[in-house]
């Protein structure tokens, strides 16, 4: 009987240990969430371009400009696929937010990538709340940042949405 | 009985170092570096130019912060960003990582405030590198951050 208890008692304090080292893992915010947001497609890269423009317009963002990485690459002799960035933001946002919160001009405005991989068109962009524990962000930040995360999300959801309509018309 | 309560203490330790650890990383990275000129605004500008030329970079026009986001009259004139890049280094980052462009962070910014105060405000590369969690990326870009730095302080120094 006192075997039994002890054995018990070991187990008990593994699952314990473990129990809680996982935890400690999980409360981790850099673990919690996906840090790059990101959705692959087959669409052609220079559809997807054109209409992810479109659905950041759709979402209230305006496009301040697109970076052609590539044809800078290509130019200075680099073999490169098609990548570009869209720079994006809404200036009501970006004018009130430098001013309280000068650490998120790096950010300013915001950049989706958009790349060839293969056969499929990539869209990357950074989840703006896993800045949150580098910019010691306070509630009202956090929930900046978990707005547009939403909004981020949206835009790469609509993409995928335009390319099954788009293969349900041909 | 006495094994337990050893496990509970060993289970309590790892999960108050484990805490401690990602406390100490996130408080001790910051996302941005921020840095007060002694000059003014123009004067800030010019040298950073001229900084970062020295520094091997290839410097591209000049752009609002706002830029494109409202029209050109709208913009606030004292928020310029002076970018800038190392095409063999932006050829690298994307062969090892091609999402690094959601965060390629040549760029940095000068800003005028209300008071007058310029400062240069750039992204701290040791803290975007963690974003990505790629050690080949971190491995070969560790050092941009001294890079960054340099041209921060010949330009503030």
């Amino acid at each position: 009987m006192k075997r039994l208890t002890r054995w018990l008692g070991v187990g008990l304090g593994v699952g314990l240990s473990i129990w809680l080292g996982v935890m400690a893992l999980a409360t981790s915010p850099a673990s919690a969430q996906e840090k790059l947001l990101s959705v692959r497609t087959s669409q052609d890269f220079e559809l997807a371009l054109e209409q992810v423009q479109d659905v950041l317009r759709q979402h209230g963002f305006s496009v301040a400009h697109i970076q052609k990485c590539d044809s800078g690459l290509q130019g200075m002799g680099y073999k490169t696929d098609d990548y570009k960035i869209v720079f994006f933001g809404r200036v009501e946002e970006v004018r009130a937010l430098s001013r309280q919160y000068p650490d998120l001009v790096p950010l300013f405005p915001f950049k989706l990538a958009i790349y060839t991989q293969g056969d499929a068109t990539v869209l990357s962009v950074l989840n703006p709340e896993s800045v949150a524990p580098l910019l010691d962000a306070d509630p009202a930040l956090q929930q900046q940042l978990q707005a547009w995360g939403k909004d981020f999300r949206a835009v790469l959801a609509d993409m995928q949405t335009l390319k099954v309509a788009q293969a349900t018309l041909q | 009985m006495k094994m337990l309560k050893n496990f509970i203490i060993l289970g309590i330790t790892w999960w108050c170092l484990s805490i401690t650890a990602h406390a100490t990383t996130s408080s001790d990275l910051k996302l941005t570096l921020v840095q007060e000129s002694p000059h003014g605004f123009e004067e800030t500008l010019d040298a950073l130019r001229k900084a970062i030329l020295a520094n091997n970079f290839r410097v591209f026009p000049d752009r609002y912060l706002e830029e494109g986001l409202t029209d050109e009259l709208s913009v606030n004139p004292k928020q310029v960003s002076v970018r800038f890049c190392n095409f063999s280094d932006l050829h690298q980052a994307l062969q090892i990582e091609p999402q690094a462009g959601v965060l390629l962070p040549c760029t940095i910014t000068v800003v005028e405030d209300e008071t007058g105060k310029v400062t240069l405000v750039t992204g701290n590369v040791k803290a975007m590198l963690t974003l990505f969690d790629n050690p080949r990326l971190t491995a070969a870009f560790q050092d941009l951050e001294d890079k960054y730095q340099a041209i921060i302080d010949e330009v503030t120094l």
